[in-house]
């Protein structure tokens, strides 16, 4: 007999939940808002880049592949590869750069996923139209 | 005397006398087959239904909702899963046993549709009523290990083994106290009649005088299923899918029906010789039977939710040490309160 | 193949798997692919009947040469990958390692540090301890009930992970000084919302467990490890605690501010699963004592030292914390060069998988399971 008083509990808890609301999400009509920290997408803003490479230098995956070149005091970016393949967005590249604002930031950006390896390759300057 | 290859009138009119009809209709042989198919028929909605109640319910007591994309509240999942299963790619792995292997989920499949022909829906709603009806769905829903043995030794694989092996242990835990049970309803019910021992329940559910023997029954309903907790032949945590494990597609969907049309049978039982079967005031007939059966379906989803599995050994105990002395105790209430 | 006859068996593989030697045993590989071997663990066991006689685990199905790559990477770099050992707590990951580089540098931790340290480690060790006792009921047999409600729970402390570091599952917070950035704003009262949530949860989870009849048919009793036996095979966290023994990192070695709260070593009594799982609970139950102290103590002030941009760490260190599976050390040598010469990872799933030969001897399947459930492997731990 205490077999059956003791099952009781466990069933009692699981009825409790039956008449509450289910806690999922209807992923994708419904959609949990990420955090203000969020470490989605990277994003680039050549203007404000000083071309010092740092997130380069780095990246613990290699991810960002940038060409500088030089006219006289200071540096330009001339191309910036961006290898979201490899990212394992831990934000280490933001932490570094020198700039403010900061000349890569992240996005609240999650849905990433697509049908080849190259359309992982993202090329910034193109993207945002060039030097300015 | 008519010329060959000329039909008379007369003979025409033969086709079209009723009396013919009659006697078809009113043939033993033409009338079962025909109850069969229907039984068989609504038995298999009544399984792709019921599976989609347990999906949605157990995964309501889990804070979740069940399928809910499948046409409205997920309604066609089963139909879109049994689908899928009859799609695939059936493999069949190279040294198994091809005979044992391949009759396995056929027999499954039609041996736990066999008892249904006896259970009858209203009093006089049955397809076969038959005088020892009891022991005759005892006895065929014994046979039911049978294609599970066959599934687990057919298949070459030492996960099935463990599960058929398991099966087979299981089943002789369970036999004795489901018969032992049962005795207590007929003693005080008098006979072994479906029929019989719904309509003896008039004056009061067995359920009443026979407590102790509803609750072993119970227990015993899981085991005969395979639910959850005596779901060890098909533990999947342990030994990956039990007894099922090396098939797929066809066989696999037979297999799995089979098993749910066990718990359907067992929910049933119980309804008949503890709940009163269709007893009830104001209904329709059979209405009252699906609703209890509907019932203690529902009580085995919630422990499937709740409750965790039990060891072999563990189920071994109950099934001897408790079961057993519990059915007997039962027996004597039985006779005590019968010829007293 | 025999089984239990060492490593060296283990490699050459052309020898038939399914042969034991004796008449009356088979071989049963519950392979890398199982619904409950915790992740890639491949487990060769020698069943008579439903009984194990002998098992041999064979691990490194989930190899990523971890020690190897981190010779090639500067000390900030190894921080985001040291996320991905143990990836359900990586905090107590990021914790093991900037303390290493710490202690070898001499590097001092601002208080506020310290504290939001403890904070974030505590919540980190409440979240894997849920995270082992859903896959536990997973495994026992009840599908998903038992993980939807721990999961529930551990998705607010992932959400509160995400509002703190802006990741949910590889944080990359802790940095060498200090941590990342301070407490975003309103997480003081957001964490404490969720404790008062979360103590009445435990109740219902230690009901669930502690009157479940079969729950407890099934765990008491089964895979008794003595304390004598869990000190000598090496042991740690849950598994040690749980046979009695009052082991703990943080009382035994103290780091961070864990000498200046308040709280008690938990240990179990029989060394049972039943035992091993009451200790998460009551660890639970401990650590949320533990965070509200810490945020009630918080001092103001910086969240990171000041440390060179560059660093060139002389030395060797072995440096150790209490994660939630146990000890988790860190042996560090530093030779003057931006990149570590050898970062070895004593990992705390790693020692304690290696007791299942010695306490699975003659127990059922069933239990086997059990007993690798309360051990609690994560295997990015475990091979690294």
């Amino acid at each position: 007999m205490r077999v059956k008083t003791i099952i009781a509990e466990p069933l009692m808890i699981t009825l409790k939940h039956l008449f509450k609301k289910p806690v999922t999400v209807q992923y994708p009509e419904e959609r949990l808002n990420p955090a203000e920290r969020f470490r989605g997408f990277l994003a680039y803003r050549p203007d404000v880049c000083t071309a010092c490479t740092s997130c380069e230098r780095n990246c613990p995956n290699k991810c960002i592949k940038i060409k500088t070149r030089k006219e006289g005091k200071k540096r330009f970016v001339e191309e910036y590869l961006y290898f979201a393949g490899r990212c394992m967005f831990c934000g280490i590249c933001v932490e570094v750069c020198p700039t403010k604002p900061k000349a890569v930031y992240m996005t609240k950006k999650y849905e990433l996923a697509d049908t080849s390896k190259e359309a992982l390759v993202f090329d910034f300057m193109k993207i945002s139209g060039g030097e300015k | 005397m008519r010329s060959t290859g000329e039909v008379s009138e007369v003979e025409l009119m033969e086709l079209l006398n009723p009396e013919l009809y009659i006697k078809l209709l009113t043939n033993p042989f033409i009338r079962g087959l025909a109850g069969a198919l229907i039984v068989a028929a609504i038995i298999s909605l009544a399984v792709l239904l019921l599976i989609w109640a347990e999906r949605k319910f157990v995964a309501r007591l889990q804070h979740r909702y069940g399928p809910n994309r499948a046409g409205k509240f997920g309604i066609l999942q089963t139909l879109a899963d049994g689908v899928k299963l009859f799609l695939k790619e059936d493999i069949v792995p190279e040294s198994v046993d091809r005979i044992v292997y391949t009759l396995a989920p056929i027999l499954c499949f039609s041996i736990a549709l066999l008892p249904f022909v006896a259970i009858p829906l209203e009093k006089n709603l049955i397809v076969a009523n038959v005088n020892a009806g009891i022991l005759f769905i005892l006895a065929v829903a014994s046979l039911g290990v049978i294609p599970v043995i066959m599934a687990g030794w057919g298949a070459n694989n030492k996960y099935n083994l463990l599960g058929g092996m398991r099966a087979a242990a299981l089943m002789i835990s369970y036999e004795i106290p489901a018969g032992l049970a049962i005795i207590g309803v007929l003693i005080i019910s008098g006979s072994l009649n479906l029929v019989d021992i719904v309509e003896g329940q008039k004056d009061g559910w067995y359920i009443f005088p026979q407590f102790l023997g509803f609750i072993t029954f119970l227990t015993v309903a899981f085991m005969e299923s395979s639910r959850p907790p005596f779901d060890l032949p098909e533990a999947e945590s342990e030994i990956v899918q039990g007894w099922t494990t090396e098939y797929g597609s066809v066989k696999f969907a037979l297999l799995m029906f089979g098993e749910y049309t066990h718990a359907v049978l067992a929910s049933i039982l119980i309804s008949i010789l503890y709940l009163g079967g269709w007893l009830g005031p104001f209904a329709p007939s059979g209405f009252w039977l699906v609703l209890k059966t509907l019932i203690v379906m529902l009580f085995l989803m919630w422990m499937r939710a709740a409750v965790a599995r039990i060891r072999i050994d563990q189920m071994l105990n109950i099934g001897w040490k408790v079961l057993v002395p519990l059915a007997l105790l039962n027996i004597g209430i039985a006779g005590v309160i019968r010829f007293v | 193949m025999k089984p239990g006859t060492g490593l060296r068996r283990v490699v050459s593989e052309d020898e038939s798997m399914t042969d034991t030697g004796r008449p009356d045993t088979i071989l049963l590989n519950m392979g890398p692919q199982h619904p409950s071997t915790h992740g890639v663990l491949r487990l060769l066991i020698e069943l008579e009947g439903e009984k194990v006689v002998n098992i041999t685990p064979i691990i490194g199905y989930l190899h990523r040469g971890f020690e190897k790559i981190t010779e090639h990477r500067t000390y900030i770099q190894i921080i985001p990958l040291t996320d991905k050992l143990d990836y359900v707590s990586s905090m107590a990951n990021n914790m093991a390692y900037v303390k290493a580089v710490e202690d070898l540098m001499g590097i001092e931790v601002p208080e506020r540090a310290e504290y939001i340290r403890v904070t974030v480690l505590e919540l980190q060790r409440i979240a894997s301890h849920l995270l082992a006792l859903g896959s536990l009921g997973n495994d026992l047999g009840m599908p998903f009930t038992l993980m939807m409600y721990t999961f529930r729970e551990r998705e607010m402390i992932l959400d509160l992970f995400e509002s703190l570091s802006g990741a949910r599952l590889g944080y990359n917070y802790m940095r060498i000084g200090g941590v990342a950035e301070d407490l975003p704003l309103g997480f003081k009262d957001m964490t404490i919302d969720f404790l008062r949530f979360l103590e009445k949860k435990i109740d219902e989870y230690e009901d669930f467990i502690y009157e479940n009849e079969i729950f407890r048919m099934r765990t008491e009793d089964v895979g008794v490890l003595k304390a004598g036996e869990a000190v000598n095979l090496g042991a740690t966290g849950p598994v040690l605690r749980g046979s009695g023994v009052r082991l703990d990192i943080r009382k035994e070695d103290p780091y961070s501010v864990y000498s200046e709260l308040d709280w008690k070593i938990v240990t179990g009594r029989k060394g049972d699963c039943l035992s091993r799982v009451l200790v998460w609970i009551n660890e639970m139950r401990m650590s949320v004592d533990i965070v509200e102290q810490a945020l009630q103590n918080m001092p103001p002030g910086p969240v990171k030292a000041k440390v060179p941009r560059v660093l060139r760490p002389e030395g060797e260190v072995y440096s150790r914390i209490e994660s939630p599976r146990g000890e988790l050390g860190i042996h560090l040598i530093g030779d003057k060069t931006t990149t570590p010469y050898r970062l070895k990872i004593r990992s705390p799933a790693f020692c304690n998988l290696s007791i299942l030969p010695h306490i699975a001897k003659g127990v059922l399947i069933a239990d086997l399971i059990a007993i690798l459930g309360t051990l609690d492997p994560i295997f990015g731990e475990v091979d690294r």
